[in-house]
């Protein structure tokens, strides 16, 4: 080798070791393999209609609408025994740092985004999917935000009737998606807006839904885990009637009735274990693989072992046989004593991770209606004696005739509380009638109105937003 | 960068075409003038030609020189170099003695920079192999603890292979990414904390840094200011950590065996009460709470013996005994390692095997290392670093989850069996621990079964690790290096979790449940440098560094769960043996990395230093026109002891001021896509849909620290006393974190990634290494003692409000983790209230009988809220730190004594307010003070069922963190030379006995005040310093033994 080969070496050795190759520079261009940027996920009709679906996705929080706020609403009532799962909840004693109170907040408010958000983009991409769609997703939105308010506003504010005309305060009202800027403005320091003007943003929420969704769906799937007309119908009778509004609750009820898209299944049983019928107006769909791995399932929570069996209901099986006969078949096949520990669990929710999450379905209906024809007629009203029949005769004997209408009254509102029991409505149910609850185990009675019994607001908010108030009771 | 040894071989290839006339032999042994014992490797040379041997292990050579004669030059490293006239002796015996100047540590400043550390600039520390060697750790970091000041290490508890918590000169982000970047043999490993996802990668975990086994390490550099960081530009900002491991030396052939046996204990456990102080407390509240409200706690009695068993003794367990247990821990290493002038070579194959101080957590660990590098020609040179390791961590849930051993063992109770009487667990109809005859609905939560959880139930994962790269370097002229690398960090890792249809979760709901997630993340990273060296006249030196890198970090996961078992026999993803329909899942992520940088340093006349680093780097996580920053810093430097006018002070052997500012970046803390809004999975039952997931923030931008230097390194009395100084000012500008946002805007997580506002770090490290005694016989006293203290405050925030984690907060003109609380004011000894300062510094109390406030008069007053909240003056972040290593030698007996410190924080002790509930579950021994009688002072309050107001969130929990670590007691015995003769031509063999975490020195209340319980929050360094349920500190005895033949 000779001195002139190695200086060629060593420069062809240097270079080569020095011209890096500028396709290395691509290692800049990384885009989420899992995941649009927002124009891509709005700029086809297939892609607006997977977005429009994704809301429910939203509104499957595992802390909300997943399941969690319909025990929240049954937790601190009269059917269940205070569990341990539930804490402070369970037993009224939380405070405002609770975590409990705080996730549930977070839950509803991210549910909220979700609507928000694509609200937001299918209006600033609006022609891409067909018109008619179009407003059927507005519709699906809106129905969504008003639920996922009126389950907040009734879980963390004294209900509607607390003040006359609801003056007192209810919840922020959020109606738009703020971005990564706008998340800290001051302007998002939201105040609570009082329950009368959160209801007024719920009923018109509704009214909007029920002007644009259809009336139904081709699949089985989506006529009861999408929002139909029916869904919103159902849902702004409730509203009416925590509102006192007996009128258009029989109204919007009615409508949903004479509709004649819902029947009622021969066994109580079947809306729980075929979630598709016709029955169910809407529900909040589930699968094995949306919640499998955490502990938020409905089912987890009432379901005897093997579920984790959180949730007793002694005080429900406990309601004298002269109220709710021992051959009720609502006793009979949706309660069972567990034959390990002798205690008594619901057989509603039966599928651990996949139970769909209750909404409406077509019995509060004829529930609803029926109530609302007795308090504005105030009379043994004959249409109101035969819908309380209609739910009460597939489970036990019917009623056959009233003394008075008060009595019809208390024995529609046993029968809500026989057919409705663990979906979400006892503890609004005794508000509404300015009804406390009971003492159970750990759990001392509390008065209607009792600050206990609404959630704090979660501390951080408080402590991070000068606009927001506390509920009186944890200040 | 120039070695004695380079120096003294000159540029072969000039001579290669020289023909030799005449040769012949001399012998001959080089021996160490000192210890007079033979010196391998020493370079024998003839002067000016390339004709030249090594020295053996025993010293001695053998050359061929011209019969002319002509001069012999002897070097090696550390000594100096030697020439011997020919003339026509046959046998050249000859000593060197160590040369001081070279013997003083060559430290690596990253891309091929190596610099005298007298030399350095810039602020770094270095850690050596002897104290890495044999260490009863799981992974390195763990054993840096108190080793160098400014570097703050804190272990998070006994659990094995748990993420370490590394915070160089203070917390320097707001996010959770204030680990300093750790960059093996050059090359950046994968940035991943924990290896495990299962339970938000918040349940077991693993630490990918125990990896690493550390006794192959030679060295740790540690950098810290910006000089000597910021070549690593954008990660630089919470400091760089350079591990070298270890290379073959040319001659020295050598075989070491390293192993350590020994075993370890939980240093304290809580104390919790026995069954029947349990049974009298619970009692206790039920008691007061039926006498004041009897309507809604009708019975006085909650907790009652049980005699499961029949043996007329009421039934006992001590949990404490049950979950925690004395861990045996072994490791074994062999490594061979030597080499010619034209190759070196080091390997080494390592085992280990360690059981924690938790019943049924266990590491084991192979690995095996190869490192090579080859010279064929003087201008070329080539080598690979590379290491595979295998380790099976059994892992075990301990805090934070209902199945976690420090949760379910701490609150059951004492007064119910571990077994039924036929051997099964103790197990209730829901898959929890039997509650005995104890009431069940006064529980806060169910309890799982303690022994049952960890017994039946599984949570390993097996992880696999290349850690690899190959160089080649070219020196097409004189003092010019061109190098190219390449390196890849592949990391495997199979989680693999059993769920047991016995215990109450999810395997009791799906009859089994067996979750596996493979992860592996892929880091390649090409790095191209030149390094050009000079010296121009006689003083001035310059040195040069310039290159280019790319880098990409890929990860992917794949996800598959299988329930629903035919028989219980079965706990493995196993086909047709599972009727499951349970899916499976994936995701994919990756970032790349692209840069430039440059470093120049000059000397002149090894007086005077500056040096000039400037890094421009681009991060794909950013927006694409926030990608790209630069990073620039400069240093100076003046060897005071080199001037003329210093010989009068003769006591000084060196002294040298420095200064440094510079500018670096930190991109850590921010997913992958943060710039991004996403619209990704949205999934609504079994029907695909599309949600968004993410709000991007395109404006995201780089975190940025200028850091300021100054300091001196000194050494008097001829080098007895070595002192380094520093003060520095970190001003930390465009913090990153995922930034809490209102919960009523509804953000997907709660937040957004965001420059949030500046903070500034400053402190004082002072370095003393010290000879104390040194006495005519032999005996030594040596010590390292390192001392730092350091002041954090936020300075601005761009959120209009505070940001919070739990109960601390970092607010403007406050530490971060400053806590904010309602301050607690004792216990009324009237009547036992738990007493709280309102707003104003006045008491209110709280009557948990009749659940009223009042004001210290009695008058009814509102109950303490938000308004009440204070910060606090202290922190959840120590102050001041370090540690004081002291070794006492004496004719081959070596006693080692490492004692670490660290004070000025405060501690929430939440494993404290969680055992002091009124609920029906264990407490601490402390409930036996509670308030009783009238006049009784004390501070725990009258106890009542379910009063969660006196324990509420407040300062009762709050401690002082201060503590004094007696950290290892190590005694070693050297064989001396004639014994390892005798035992056959060994040339060293220590043994020693080792006390790993002997004691602590601390008025803390919990196990450890070493701890932080916050890990895996997105806003981790806020809620910094809390403990809750962790799991207490190790003690470890160990016996060792080191061989090198």
């Amino acid at each position: 080798m000779t001195h002139k080969s190695n200086l060629f070496w060593k420069a062809a050795l240097g270079v080569a070791l020095f011209t890096t190759a500028s396709s290395c520079d691509k290692v800049l261009d990384q885009e989420p393999p899992a995941a649009f940027t927002t124009t891509e996920g709005y700029s086809t009709p297939a892609r607006i209609a997977s977005s429009a679906l994704g809301m429910y996705n939203g509104l499957q929080d595992a802390e909300f609408l997943g399941g969690r706020a319909l025990i929240y609403a049954d937790i601190r009532a009269d059917d269940v025994d205070p569990a341990a799962y539930f804490g402070t909840l369970a037993n009224n004693t939380q405070l405002a740092g609770d975590g409990t109170a705080q996730l549930a907040w977070q839950g509803g408010y991210r549910t909220i985004y979700s609507v928000n958000f694509f609200l937001q983009q299918l209006q600033a991409n609006t022609g891409i999917a067909p018109a008619n769609l179009e407003a059927q997703y507005i519709g699906e939105g809106k129905y969504i935000r008003a639920l996922t308010m009126f389950y907040l506003v009734n879980l963390y504010a004294q209900p509607y009737n607390y003040t006359a005309g609801a003056t007192h305060l209810g919840i922020p009202i959020q109606l738009v998606a703020p971005d990564a800027a706008s998340a800290f403005d001051p302007a998002q320091n939201l105040p609570r807006a009082t329950v009368a003007e959160v209801y007024a943003q719920i009923e018109s929420d509704l009214n909007d839904a029920i002007a644009n969704l259809p009336e139904t769906y081709t699949t089985a799937f989506d006529k009861v885990g999408r929002a139909t007309k029916d869904a919103a119908r159902a849902l702004l009778s409730r509203v009416a009637l925590y509102k006192g509004d007996y009128v258009r609750s029989a109204k919007l009820a009615g409508d949903v009735i004479t509709g004649g898209r819902h029947t009622l299944n021969p066994s109580p049983l079947t809306p729980f274990r075929t979630f598709t019928t016709s029955e169910s107006i809407f529900s909040v769909a589930m699968g094995t693989s949306d919640n499998p791995n955490t502990n938020n399932a409905i089912g987890q929570h009432y379901g005897p072992s093997p579920a984790r069996a959180d949730i007793t209901i002694t005080p429900y099986v406990s309601i004298p046989t002269t109220q709710f006969a021992a051959d009720d078949k609502r006793r009979t096949l949706l309660t069972t004593q567990s034959t390990a520990n002798n205690r008594y669990y619901t057989l509603k929710y039966a599928a651990i991770s996949a139970d769909w999450v209750p909404i409406s379905r077509y019995p509060e209906v004829l529930l609803n209606r029926a109530e609302s024809l007795v308090r504005t007629t105030n009379t043994v009203n004959e249409e109101a004696l035969a819908l309380l029949n209609q739910v009460r005769s597939r489970s036990t004997a019917p009623y056959v005739t009233f003394a008075s209408s008060t009595e019809l009254l208390n024995a529609i509102l046993l029968e809500r509380r026989l057919e409705l029991a663990f979906e979400g409505h006892r503890m609004f149910d005794l508000f509404r009638t300015k009804q406390g609850t009971t003492a159970r185990g750990s759990a001392a009675a509390q008065p209607y109105g009792s600050p206990k019994l609404i959630m704090p607001i979660p501390l951080r908010e408080i402590q991070q937003n000068p606009n927001l108030v506390q509920n009186e009771g944890y200040q | 960068m120039k070695k004695t040894l380079l120096l003294a071989v000159p540029i072969a290839t000039l001579s290669v075409v020289q023909v030799f006339a005449q040769t012949r032999t001399i012998s001959g042994r080089v021996t160490d003038r000192i210890t007079g014992e033979g010196l391998p490797g020493v370079t024998v040379l003839v002067k000016g030609t390339s004709n030249g041997v090594s020295t053996n292990s025993d010293g001695t050579y053998t050359l061929t020189v011209p019969e002319a004669g002509g001069v012999i030059t002897f070097s090696s490293v550390g000594f100096v170099a030697q020439e011997r006239a020919i003339g026509t002796d046959a046998q050249i015996n000859i000593g060197l003695s160590s040369d001081t100047k070279a013997l003083s540590e060559v430290v690596v400043t990253g891309y091929g920079g190596t610099q005298d550390i007298k030399e350095i600039t810039g602020s770094q520390s270095r850690v050596t192999e002897e104290k890495l060697l044999n260490q009863p750790v799981q992974s390195f970091d763990q054993a840096l603890t108190g080793r160098a000041a400014g570097v703050q290490i804190t272990s998070p508890g006994g659990t094995l292979a748990d993420g370490v918590a590394i915070r160089i000169r203070g917390v320097n982000s707001l996010s959770n990414s204030s680990q300093p970047l750790f960059v093996v043999d050059g090359v950046p490993l994968n940035t991943l904390n924990n290896a495990n996802v299962f339970n938000g990668g918040n349940g077991t975990r693993y630490n990918p840094l125990a990896d690493i086994n550390p006794n192959d390490i030679q060295s740790i550099d540690i950098l810290k200011d910006a000089a000597a960081a910021a070549i690593y530009g954008s990660r630089a900002a919470n400091g760089v950590i350079l591990i070298t491991t270890k290379r073959g030396k040319s001659g020295q052939n050598r075989l070491s065996f390293n192993s350590y046996v020994g075993f370890q204990e939980a240093a304290r456990v809580p104390k919790v009460l026995n069954g029947d102080d349990f049974t009298l407390i619970q009692n206790e509240k039920a008691f007061n709470a039926n006498a004041a409200r009897p309507a809604q706690y009708p019975t006085a009695i909650i907790a009652k013996d049980i005699d499961l068993n029949g043996d007329g003794v009421p039934d006992r367990t001590n949990w404490m005994d049950e979950i925690f247990r004395k861990g045996i821990q072994q490791d074994y290493q062999v490594a061979l390692s030597g080499g010619t002038e034209l190759a070196s070579y080091y390997a080494s194959g390592d085992w280990t095997d360690q059981k924690g101080i938790l019943a049924n957590n266990q590491l084991k660990r192979g690995s095996i290392r190869l490192n090579l590098d080859i010279t064929p020609k003087k201008w070329l040179k080539g080598g690979i670093s590379s290491s595979y390791s295998k380790a099976l961590n059994r892992g075990v849930l301990t805090d934070g989850y209902l199945a976690g051993v420090t949760v379910a063992g701490y609150n059951a109770p004492p007064n119910v069996p571990i077994y039924n009487p036929d051997g099964t667990y103790y197990l209730n109809s829901a898959g929890n621990l039997g509650n005995g005859n104890n009431l069940t609905q006064y529980v806060l939560n169910n309890y799982n079964h303690p022994t049952a959880i960890t017994e039946l139930q599984r949570n390993n994962n097996t992880t696999q690790r290349i850690i690899a790269n190959g160089y080649l370097t070219v020196e097409p002229v004189a003092g010019l290096k061109l190098t190219s690398k390449f390196g890849i960090d592949y990391f495997d890792n199979l989680e693999d979790q059993y769920s047991s249809p016995l215990i109450s979760g999810l395997g009791r709901s799906y009859n089994g449940l067996v979750q596996n997630n493979r992860l592996n993340q892929n880091l390649w990273n090409w790095q191209n440098y030149a390094n050009y060296d000079k010296t121009f006249g006689d003083n001035h030196t310059v040195n040069l560094t310039a290159g280019v890198e790319y880098q990409e970090e890929r990860q992917q996961q794949v996800y598959t769960p299988a329930e629903n078992f035919v028989d219980p026999k079965y706990k493995n993803i196993l086909d047709g043996l599972y009727a499951g329909t349970f899916t499976g899942g994936g995701s994919l992520t990756a970032r790349g990395f692209q840069s430039y940088y440059g470093r120049a340093n000059y000397s002149f006349a090894n007086k005077y230093y500056a040096s000039f680093t400037i890094r421009n780097d681009a991060d794909s996580r950013f927006g694409k026109s926030n990608q790209r920053g630069t990073f620039p810093a400069g240093s100076i430097a003046w060897r005071i002891s080199e001037e003329g006018f210093m010989s009068n002070y003769s006591f000084i052997s060196d002294l040298k001021v420095r200064a440094s500012y510079g500018i670096v970046g930190n991109s850590g803390g921010i997913g992958n896509y943060a710039s991004v809004t996403t619209i990704g999975g949205g999934q609504y039952a079994d029907v695909n849909g599309l949600s968004i997931t993410q709000v991007g923030n395109p404006s995201l931008q780089w975190e940025t620290s200028k850091k300021l230097d100054v300091g001196f390194d000194m050494s008097v009395l001829k080098d007895r006393i070595g002192v380094t100084f520093d003060f520095y000012n970190t001003n930390i500008d465009g913090l990153l974190l995922s930034a809490p946002v209102l919960l009523t805007t509804g953000l997907p997580g709660g937040a957004v990634s965001r420059n949030v506002g500046k903070m500034y770090n400053r402190g004082v490290e002072l370095s003393l290494n010290t000879v104390n005694v040194r006495l005519e016989n032999g005996f030594t006293w040596a010590s390292q003692l390192n001392f730092s203290v350091l002041k954090n405050r936020v300075v601005e925030l761009a959120t209009p409000n505070d940001l919070i984690t739990g109960v601390q907060r970092a607010g403007v003109g406050k530490s971060v983790g400053v806590y904010y609380l309602p301050e607690w004011a004792g216990v009324n000894p009237d009547n036992g209230n738990a007493q709280f300062k309102d707003k104003d510094g006045n008491i209110k109390q709280y009557n948990a009988s009749t659940l009223t406030w009042t004001t210290l008069s009695g008058e009814p007053t509102s109950a303490i809220g938000a308004a009440d909240f204070k910060y606090t003056k202290k922190s959840g972040y120590p102050t001041m730190y370090g540690g004081f290593d002291n070794t006492f030698s004496w004719k081959g007996i070596e006693l080692g004594v490492f004692l670490q410190y660290s004070g000025g924080n405060l501690i929430y002790n939440a494993t404290r307010q969680g055992l002091m509930t009124n609920s029906l579950n264990n407490n601490l021994e402390e409930i036996k003070d509670r308030w009783t009688t009238p006049g009784q002072k004390t501070d725990v309050p009258k106890l009542v069922l379910q009063d969660n107001v006196s324990t509420q969130n407040s300062t009762r929990w709050l401690e002082k963190g201060d503590f004094l670590r007696l950290r290892q007691v190590r005694l070693g015995y050297n064989l001396p030379k004639p014994a390892l003769a005798a035992i056959g031509g060994m040339n060293n063999v220590n043994v020693y006995v080792m006390v790993q975490n002997a004691y602590v020195f601390t008025d803390y209340k919990g196990t450890d005040p070493e701890v932080n319980s916050n890990r895996n929050t997105t806003t981790g360094n806020i809620g910094y310093g809390t403990d809750n349920r962790s799991v207490p500190q190790p003690r470890s005895y160990v016996f060792g033994v080191n061989i090198g033949i």
